[in-house]
């Protein structure tokens, strides 16, 4: 899942570390939040957007995978 | 609470337990080479070690269960490597002892072996999650 959480914390000059500790995680966490590898759980998104004011889909993007299936069904439902 | 936290807490029990497992052994073990204790008083004795090990064991789960979520998953999956791996060497041995009389290992072994596959397994999972240095333990 992608997600601009990198961005908002650059924009509040925030560090990993910083953003850990008023989200009450781990470095560690937000690190593999930003980098996609871990999407945090519902409470934590929530969390996160409550921080930075924002609603869950300013910040996470549940884009699906872009395969040749997904792209022809979008087409398909395209008016 | 925060994983730095969980930690510290984490070793505030930990180091105390092992120190108290390892002259309780010594301990037990003296009595035994000479023959201090009656050995109906060396069987009770013989159990203050696991004690310890039972505390260090619950200090462990409450080390997981104070981690944040992310740290929380890394480490349950290590866990699962680590039982997985301790039951599988188990029953290949266990059989091997039964079927074909391989000389039989001490129970006791079951801990330090389920340690010792779950710490490797949590350097390879913590490496694997992008989790790099001693910030994946403190």
């Amino acid at each position: 899942m992608k997600n601009r959480l990198k961005v908002l914390r650059a924009e509040r000059d925030w560090s990993q570390a910083v953003l850990g500790d008023k989200l009450d995680v781990s470095r560690q966490t937000i690190n593999a939040i930003e980098t996609g590898r871990y999407d945090p759980s519902l409470p934590l998104a929530f969390k996160i957007a409550r921080l930075f004011g924002r609603t869950i889909e300013d910040i996470f993007e549940d884009k699906p995978e872009e395969s040749p299936e997904n792209i022809s069904a979008d087409a398909k439902l395209a008016p | 609470m925060q994983t730095k936290h969980a930690h510290r807490r984490y070793m505030k029990l930990f180091i105390p337990a092992m120190a108290l497992y390892l002259f309780s052994m010594i301990g037990i073990s003296f009595a035994r080479k000479h023959d201090t204790l009656p050995e109906p008083m060396l069987y009770a004795a013989a159990i203050i070690p696991a004690v310890f090990i039972i505390i260090w064991i619950l200090g462990h789960m409450r080390y997981i269960h104070e981690l944040d979520e992310f740290m929380q998953k890394l480490q349950v999956k290590a866990v699962l490597f680590g039982l997985a791996g301790i039951m599988i060497i188990a029953t290949i041995w266990g059989l091997m002892e039964e079927l074909a009389g391989a000389p039989a290992l001490p129970v006791f072994y079951v801990v330090p072996g389920f340690y010792f596959i779950y710490g490797l397994a949590y350097i390879i999972i913590a490496k694997r999650a992008g989790v790099k240095g001693w910030g994946a333990y403190l």
